[in-house]
């Protein structure tokens, strides 16, 4: 129904009203037209709201810039540790969980500062808003780690290793990714400072178990690492769908009670 | 529209937040009052589904306020007692960033967010950091994001606190305006602001409605139980020892007492009119000590 149409519905009722000659089915069914017409009005204001990727490009606006500038001054530190070890097989994997260390404060910001209750009455409950932050860091540690190999691959003048070392990356990434999205789904008070322990920790434990055990990079040792990359995938395809499924259900997701 | 809470229940442990809580919202402005620690912020989180409760549902229309998801939060307006903002955002982007996290577009959230800086008196500050702002303009902050959206129910946890009388007065104006056919729920334990703006007011305690009606109903529930008793100024502390006093008043060198008590205190006391305060007191004065 278009304007004039109710317009003259609205008169019709006027009239009516008016003249006295009020006739109770007509004015229901005026009445029964004006709610329609309302709910459609208020049906629109709800599709006026955003999908997800304008929603990513708010959190862009708003989080993004520091998000990836702490992933890049990893990504220098990382690229700086490379440069001093060029055959070296575990610097790279040593220096992924500060990928990790340099987003923690954004994804626990919330509980931080104390807006997590304001963010989680909202229609992204939580759930979206990190599910956002996790593409946009998931992004950068992505292309960080790209561009790593191809550093690395450059210094060592061969591609051989190549397949190997995504591997020797992709298992502390992973490692220390699932537990901060199990540590935010846990709603812990101290989420945040145990997933820096966690962070440093990994550092250090992939620091040392390279030089004590470095049986470990051989070829022949494969195997393990691979099982560990399916496994840690499987644990974060399991938080991620956690998450989405946090979202459609509009479950509560990562407030610290 | 109506807002109904369903034998409502939190338990933390062993501990019992809110005890099977029943009520039905129409629109209007609902003041819940009560002591510190009485249930009203678990109360309140949970009609804002951020808390999930132990038992019992809230419904929207009839439907329930967890399944409807989206829908809900995007009529949902929520100030929470403990408004926390981040410090290097000014009060423009904080207010632009929780309209993205609403699901507003940017155009639409550009205007908005411009028309509630002006309704809160905020344009001037509009581009300072929110750290610099002082407590009552914090919470002015926090009242503008909640809301955003146009919100058809407007939950608010102690907005008044850290505001000077002058904006407390000024934020009863805007929620009595603002109210018109929507659901304004706030949580105080100020009881002049509930009995300036509230339609209905629930006392809590101990996770329980304990009464609720207009100011007017819990007055009168009152009537009978409040004296005014002229005492000696050195009897007045034994008069306060045994009874629930709301007010003391010298009167040259004699105090007058206004006691709250079942029975009349003495020959000597006067009936006189209660108000809310009265009240207030005889349910968490009298029945606490």
């Amino acid at each position: 129904m278009n304007k004039s149409e109710l317009k003259q519905r609205l008169k019709d009722y006027s009239d009516q009203t008016i003249n006295e000659y009020t006739m109770p089915i007509q004015i229901e069914k005026t009445a029964n037209i004006c709610i329609t017409v309302m709910r459609k009005q208020t049906d629109n204001a709800a599709e006026l709201r955003q999908n997800f990727w304008g929603f990513l490009s708010d959190v862009f606006h708003f989080e993004g810039i520091p998000l990836l500038l702490s992933q890049l001054v990893v990504f220098v530190a990382a690229c700086l540790t490379a440069l001093a070890s060029p055959m070296g097989h575990y610097d790279l994997p040593m220096c992924m969980p500060l990928f990790i260390l340099a987003v923690t404060p954004a994804f626990f910001r919330g509980q931080r500062y104390r807006v997590s209750e304001v963010e989680a009455a909202t229609r992204t409950s939580g759930a979206l808003l990190t599910l956002a932050r996790l593409v946009l860091a998931g992004g950068g540690a992505l292309v960080c780690l790209t561009l790593l190999l191809a550093l690395k691959m450059y210094l060592q003048h061969s591609c051989e290793s190549l397949g190997r070392m995504v591997i020797y990356c992709l298992v502390p990434y992973l490692t220390c990714m699932t537990a901060m999205l199990a540590l935010i789904r846990k709603s812990r008070a101290n989420g945040a400072p145990l997933c820096v322990a966690i962070a440093v920790g990994s550092v250090i434990f992939w620091r040392y178990i390279g030089m004590i055990f470095p049986l470990l990079y051989e070829a022949s040792a494969l195997g393990i690492w691979l099982v560990a990359v399916l496994v840690y995938s499987c644990l974060l395809a399991k938080e991620i769908t956690y998450i989405i499924h946090a979202n459609k259900e509009v479950r509560m997701y990562g407030i610290v009670d | 529209m109506e807002l109904s809470i369903d034998r409502l229940t939190k338990h933390y442990g062993h501990k019992i937040a809110v005890d099977r809580v029943s009520a039905t919202l129409g629109p209007g402005v609902y003041g819940l009052l009560g002591a510190n620690g009485a249930g009203k912020t678990t109360l309140m989180r949970m009609l804002c589904a951020i808390l999930e409760p132990t038992s019992g549902e809230v419904r929207l229309d009839g439907k329930d306020v967890v399944g409807m998801g989206p829908a809900y939060r995007d009529v949902l307006g929520y100030l929470p007692q403990d408004f926390g903002y981040y410090p290097s955002y000014t009060a423009a982007e904080f207010l632009s960033y929780i309209a993205a996290l609403k699901g507003i577009p940017r155009e639409a959230a550009g205007k908005r967010v411009k028309e509630l800086l002006g309704m809160l008196d905020l344009t001037a500050v509009a581009d300072k950091k929110i750290k610099t702002f002082s407590g009552g303009m914090k919470q002015r902050v926090g009242i503008a994001q909640a809301l955003l959206n146009n919100p058809q129910v407007l939950i608010l946890d102690e907005p008044t606190s850290g505001l000077d009388p002058k904006e407390r007065v000024r934020l009863r104006n805007l929620l009595s305006e603002y109210a018109g056919d929507k659901i304004v729920i706030l949580s105080t334990h100020i009881v002049s602001d509930v009995e300036a703006i509230a339609d209905v007011v629930f006392v809590m305690n101990k996770g329980q409605f304990l009464v609720h009606g207009t100011v007017q109903e819990l007055a009168e529930q009152v009537r009978g139980r409040v004296w005014e008793l002229t005492v000696p100024r050195e009897q007045a502390r034994l008069w306060q020892e045994d009874f629930t006093v709301a007010n003391y008043r010298h009167e040259g060198e004699r105090v007058v007492l206004r006691i709250i008590s079942d029975e009349k205190p003495s020959d000597g006391a006067v009936p006189c009119e209660p108000i809310l305060d009265d009240a207030y007191l005889y349910y968490f004065g009298a029945k606490e000590a």
